[in-house]
């Protein structure tokens, strides 16, 4: 290991970064060849000491998740276990659970959580233990390696609602599409069952599942990396930009003299600004339980901003080229929204084609003698002649094409069939008038 | 639309050798009207006496009497000969064409094999004009090159034994014959949907008790499919399964109008599910819009009626009939006609003599042509890296003219190379030297070939 | 209901044709004069350096309508530098006349060369193929075919310049990927697999350098040398095909009446080859691989393989090793997940009727569990260049021979005899 661990260390393993390398000998088994970061060398051992000067009593944790044996020097002392289901609750007169402090004798003492395991304890504690640097979370039990910049106070006095709104919060930066990203309103329900699952897994899961989320949170994140941001900064820019489109839109308005409906349109657009605000502020603090909900309807309304803003980006630049109306144009913004390139929906293995057969079934009840003649026999089974692949082949050719209609299309054209044959015969005649004139290449 | 339709749009077949037969038969004039034009011309430039010298080609051992054609206009200029019309060109494609069917039967080839052969031939001479190249010899070289085609490969040699010809005068016409196929080598037959068809039919439960019938005509539809279609021009306006249940209805018009009958009907355009299950064969679709309900069920349905719905099978159902007619012109019976000694002698005799006449000098003799083909890609070796080659390569091209300036000098003295030299020729310095000629040796060959235009 | 799926999407920077719409249709090698006036194509083939060669020249041979299409065709490309060099064909990079930046790979194919039947068969067969196999994303598109004045084919092919997939299984310095990557890597060949076999044809020649890579990260299956229509009930096919270390089982015992299940044998063979990094089975001889097939999977005996003792060449080590299941996969190639293992263990079914198809592998639940494919253009490419060159040197290659320096040559013999 060199160079301090990192965040990464102490997350679940993003399962689709480990190194595969064929340096591996045969035997070594699944667990050493994934690893957290691009280290090659197979460790070991569990506990690593760090050999960083000063840092005698700093410890990473490397890929094997055995509980910690003894105690540990650097103030790893017993304290309350946890459930892996419930977290310890925060109540005024708690004592802290690593230094026994109770608040009757430091009136003062501060609770801090730190989000990536929510144990909670003072802040004299925190300071002793993280002021050096990262260190190993001192409850029994709890492997993971904390920042002090990680502490903070809890809002909530429910640990277990804390962490829940952090998930959420973080989720949600993460899967922050909306629908108008994707193709149907199918697909964006599966989406937002897919996130909700994930969310559940994360804030609910058993250590295994938690681990699986995680590590798809973080492929996701690193997978659409340039989406996320794209939207987070749309959302981000939205008020701005629109604010700016407005007064352009209202200058060119009052110019073209087509004030009446320039307002008309900036009331709308207001509208749906002033919904969106509450709509996000709403978000940023709002409670929970009402969360997905929330998101739901923001994305709805972004879907609708997002076209209107289109919309009055192409009023303004035409609107100065042309003078053109309003309304209609803001009709054809939603199209060209549609065109768009849209984040990918979920992954289709046959990458969009569908070659099912729309006139005919393959069914078992497809026999011809003379090819069941050759069913039985050895040479076609053993070598693994398959009678459905021809089957499915002599049904097709005997339906493809049966639709298509050669005169018509090839006088009318599908597409520029026809024309090639036109040009054919034009260059043919051109060739013919030609004659006289050779085209010696040579 | 239907997938099936989709994909067989995009072979080959459909997108290069599909045509309406108006556009068929404007192809053929444009090409009869070209290959006149040019043949004129290189005839008025080209002396005839040293054509004949030049050569030792059987074709062109009867002198031809071109010169000596009385002059319909009784002009002083050198004389043309009586050009064929298109249509006497077709009488004689389609002549070979019997002889190619015939000639793959008696080698007892597949069907696939013999018809795709016959499929090279006619679309070559859509766009050669058969005064242009010797369809006597391109029938080989279509045949030859079917079966390479379809498996892979032949045995030249025993090809070249079993039809008394040699390789040479096989494979020169190879390459034209690619480019008159404009590099397409897929054919698309009926027979193996023919097989899908029984197989359809014979799994309607109706018909289980009436096997004999299907085979019946099976058989007789396959006899049509292995002719009829390739003496007409049903390839080209028809796809492979219109013509085969042509062929069906021919042999039995209830069995292919009862398959028609299933494949496409009625599609309801509201409420549930439209598929009404006849046979087993409808709907193929998958009944996709089960769960659905309404609008989306009216549209799935609509889409449907495309596909497989009542208007649709009354086109294809007039589609067939006309393809019907067209293979009824030439059911198998015909044959006999195209074997047929007087025929023969009255029809096609004096055409093939009409042809020899109006043949196109410089193209007839496709051995010839191939080796001077060969010689002047010699001389200009790899001309399309000359193209666009950059001066630096210019540079190294004076380097390598030694070798190869030798050696196509010494080629160009013997002047009857044989094919087997040429090839050394040919393939040796192209394997050593990537750009090997230089301007100046360029000259020196040019020098030595002088006298072949002439000789051409 | 229907989709129209095979109306080639237009593809980002590779095709020349997209900027004349009306060209479209005729990418086969013959020209369209739609949008080319003749008078247009004379003043081509009034080249200044042609006009000065011609006037020199004794009258020779005029052109052919069907010629002038080509000769047409064949203007609509510039041939640029040599990319690769063979006895069987060469590979240019090239570009469209009308558009320099539409990039194609030009493989000019030495019809003479080596082979005294004309034509040489793989060059048929590869033309016959890609004439037909149009529009598919993971298929290498052919765009134009023409022939050069010394008689040689050109094919106008999609410029694939990142490589191939061997160069990046090898690379192990400097390329690195994961499960992600492999998924999506997988999902484009057995797309590509599917799609062929779908349109009924037998690619017999799947191996990572057949594997070649667009410029957006696009995996496209090439060189359909070696390929053929599935054959009918009663047709034999020849045994010797595919790439040794990517050979069924059944055609190294062989059988000369198989199926679509070959190739998949030689996906599962890709994708193990992926994980591991290196050659999963890579026999020096016949024999050596099938011995390596019975240590590596199992022995076929009558019992996991009926009648396989039949098959004409028949022979395995007399040490039998049963059939290894799931779990002795997972701890080499584990890399791919429980389902990514299970897959392959299904590719690799010794008896190819029961081997998985390719509609199968694409429905199958890997492709559904995380981490999701990688985006094609977020895929680890090679950096440092070179895969024009290795472009150039997939292309050129005879079909079905290993690279030399990868074991030892194949021999070639390729039974034609079925024919009747």
């Amino acid at each position: 290991m060199a160079g301090p661990p990192t965040d990464k260390v102490n997350r679940a393993f993003p399962l689709d970064n480990f190194a595969i390398n064929n340096t591996i000998p045969r035997s070594t088994s699944q667990h050493h060849t994934i690893r957290v970061d691009s280290e090659e060398r197979p460790l070991p051992t569990d506990i690593i000491p760090l050999n960083k000067p000063n840092r005698t009593t700093k410890f990473a944790i490397m890929a094997s998740r055995k509980p910690p044996t003894t105690s540990r020097p650097g103030g790893v002392i017993a304290a309350p276990t946890t459930t892996s289901s419930g977290l310890p609750t925060l109540s005024s007169d708690d004592m802290c659970p690593i230094c026994k402090t109770i608040r009757y004798l430091n009136r003062d003492m501060e609770f801090l959580i730190n989000p990536e395991c929510y144990h909670s304890m003072c802040s004299a504690c925190v300071n002793r233990l993280f002021n050096d640097g990262p260190n190993q979370c001192p409850y029994a039990g709890c492997h993971r390696t904390l920042r002090r910049k990680g502490f903070r106070s809890a809002f909530f006095g429910d640990l277990s609602v804390e962490r829940e709104v952090d998930i959420r919060r973080r989720v949600a930066q993460v899967f922050n599409q909306v629908e108008d990203d994707f193709q149907t309103l199918r697909d964006y329900n599966n989406y937002l069952q897919m996130v909700e699952d994930l969310t559940f897994d994360l804030v609910n899961g058993d250590e295994a599942t938690k681990r699986k989320a995680e590590g798809e949170l973080q492929a996701w994140e690193a997978e659409h990396k340039t989406e996320i941001e794209r939207n987070r900064r749309a959302g981000k820019e939205q008020d701005e930009q629109s604010r700016r489109r407005l007064a352009a839109e209202r200058e060119a308005a009052r110019q073209r003299r087509l004030d009446a409906i320039k307002e008309a349109e900036e009331e709308k657009l207001e509208k749906i600004k002033i919904k969106e605000m509450e709509i996000d502020s709403l978000e940023r603090g709002g409670p929970l339980p009402d969360q997905q909900r929330v998101q739901l309807k923001r994305r709805g309304n972004k879907a609708v901003e997002a076209a209107a803003n289109l919309a009055t980006a192409a009023s303004t630049t035409t609107a100065t080229a042309a003078g053109d109306g309003v309304g209609k144009l803001s009709i054809r913004g939603l199209k060209e929204k549609k065109k768009e390139p849209r984040p990918e929906g979920p992954y289709d293995p046959f990458g969009g084609l569908d070659l099912q057969p729309s006139r005919y079934k393959i069914h078992a009840g497809l026999k011809h003698p003379n090819v069941d003649k050759y069913r039985g026999d050895q040479a076609h089974v053993t070598g693994g002649y398959s009678f459905e692949e021809y089957t499915s082949r002599a049904m097709f050719e005997a339906f493809a094409g049966l639709g298509v209609f050669i005169e018509d299309e090839k006088e009318v054209g599908i597409g520029l069939v026809a024309s090639e044959v036109v040009g054919m015969g034009a260059a043919m005649a051109a060739v013919g008038g030609d004659a006289g004139n050779r085209m010696d290449l040579d | 639309m239907a997938t099936e339709d989709a994909r067989y749009r995009d072979s080959s077949q459909y997108r290069l050798w599909s045509f309406s037969p108006t556009q068929l038969g404007a192809l053929r004039e444009k090409t009869n009207a070209a290959a006149r034009a040019r043949i004129s011309e290189r005839l008025l430039s080209h002396p005839l006496p040293t054509t004949t010298t030049s050569t030792s080609s059987k074709d062109l051992s009867t002198p031809t009497s071109n010169a000596n054609t009385p002059d319909p206009d009784g002009n002083s200029t050198p004389a043309l000969p009586e050009f064929l019309t298109p249509p006497e060109e077709l009488t004689l494609v389609g002549y070979y064409t019997s002889e190619i069917l015939r000639a793959s039967e008696a080698l007892h080839y597949a069907d696939e094999i013999k018809a795709t052969a016959a499929m090279f031939l006619k679309r070559f001479y859509i766009t050669n004009s058969i005064m242009t190249y010797p369809p006597a010899e391109m029938f080989f070289v279509a045949l030859f090159f079917a079966c390479k085609v379809d498996t892979g490969h032949v045995n030249l040699s025993e090809y070249t034994k079993i039809f008394n010809k040699s390789p040479e005068e096989i494979l020169a016409g190879e390459f034209l014959l690619c480019q008159g196929l404009r590099f397409a080598f897929d054919v698309k037959h009926p027979y193996r949907a023919l097989r899908g068809a029984m197989m359809e039919l014979a799994s309607f439960p109706d018909m289980q008790s009436d096997l004999k019938r299907l085979d019946a005509a099976e058989a007789r539809a396959r006899k049509i499919l292995q002719f009829s279609p390739l003496m007409t021009d049903a390839y080209f306006h028809y796809t492979p399964s219109q013509i085969m249940l042509a062929a069906l209805s021919l042999a039995d018009r209830g069995l292919a109008e009862r398959l028609i009958q299933e494949t496409f009907h009625f599609v309801q355009m509201e409420g549930n599910s439209a598929d009404t299950p006849g046979g087993g064969n409808n709907g193929g679709g998958g009944g996709g819009g089960g769960g659905e309900r309404g609008n989306k069920n009216y549209r799935a349905n609509e889409e449907k009626a495309k596909v497989i719905g009542s208007q649709i099978r009354d086109k294809v159902l007039g589609t067939i009939e006309a393809c019907r007619d067209m293979l009824n012109r030439e059911l198998p019976e015909r044959k006999e006609h195209w074997t047929n000694k007087p025929f023969i002698k009255t029809q096609i005799t004096p055409l093939r003599k009409k042809l020899l006449k109006c043949k196109d000098p410089e193209r007839w003799n496709l051995v010839e042509l191939q080796r001077v083909r060969r010689e002047q890609a010699a001389r200009k070796m790899d001309s399309d890296d000359e193209d666009d080659a950059s001066g630096g390569r210019r540079v190294k091209k004076e380097e390598d003219g030694d070798i190869f300036g030798g050696d196509l000098g010494h080629s160009a003295k013997k002047r009857k190379v044989t094919m087997k030299k040429e090839e050394d020729l040919f393939g040796g310095p192209m394997l050593v030297k990537e750009d090997p000629f230089g301007g100046a040796k360029v000259k020196k060959e040019e020098d030595s070939f002088g006298g072949f235009g002439g000789v051409l | 209901m229907a989709v129209s799926p095979l109306v080639a999407p237009p593809s980002s920077l590779t095709s020349p044709l997209k900027r004349q719409p009306s060209q479209q249709t005729s990418s086969n090698g013959t020209p369209n004069f739609g949008t080319a006036p003749l008078s247009a194509a004379k003043a081509i083939l009034g080249h200044p350096q042609e006009t000065s060669t011609s006037s020199s020249t004794p009258p020779s041979l005029t052109l052919d309508p069907i010629e002038q299409m080509n000769e047409l065709e064949k203007r609509k490309y510039v041939k640029g530098r040599k990319l690769g060099e063979g006895t069987y064909a060469n590979v240019y990079l090239g570009h469209s006349r009308s558009d320099p930046s539409a990039l194609v790979a030009i493989k000019k194919i030495k019809v003479q060369a080596q082979y005294n039947d004309g034509l040489a068969p793989d060059a048929v067969r590869e033309l016959k193929h890609l004439q037909e196999l149009r529009g598919h994303p993971n298929i290498i598109q052919l765009y134009s075919v023409f022939s050069s004045k010394d008689q040689n084919l050109n094919l106008v092919l999609e410029y694939l310049p990142l490589g191939d997939l061997e160069m990046l299984i090898k690379d192990v310095d400097r390329v690195r990927y994961g499960a992600g990557d492999i998924k999506a890597w997988m999902g484009m060949l057995t797309r590509a697999v599917w799609f062929c076999h779908e349109n009924y044809v037998l690619h017999r020649d799947i191996k990572p350098n057949n594997l070649l890579i667009a410029a957006d990260g696009e995996v496209k299956l090439a060189d359909f040398g070696l390929a053929r229509g599935f054959s009918d009930p009663g047709w034999r096919m020849t045994a010797t095909v595919i790439t040794r270390w990517y050979r069924p089982p059944e055609l190294l015992f062989g059988a000369r009446h198989y199926s679509g299940a070959v190739d998949i044998w030689s996906v599962g063979m890709v994708f193990a080859e992926l994980i591991i990094r290196t050659a999963y089975l890579p026999g020096n001889t016949e024999v050596e691989q099938i011995a390596l097939i019975c240590k590596q999977i199992g022995t076929p005996t009558e019992d996991n393989w009926p009648g396989v003792t039949q098959l004409t060449q028949y022979t395995v080590p007399s040490e039998i090793t049963p059939v290894w299941g799931k779990e002795a996969y997972m701890g080499r190639f584990g890399a791919v997940g429980s389902e990514g293992v299970d897959l392959l263990v299904k590719t690799l079914a010794l008896d190819p009727k029961k081997r998985i198809t390719a509609r199968e592998m694409l429905e199958h639940k890997w492709w559904r569990t995380e981490p999701k494919p990688t985006r094609k253009e977020d895929l680890p490419r090679k950096s440092g260049g070179g895969g024009e060159e290795k472009m150039g040197a997939d292309l050129k290659r005879r079909n079905g021979v290993l690279e030399e320096d990868r074991g030892s040559k194949v021999a070639r013999k390729l039974d034609f005899g079925a024919m009747k």
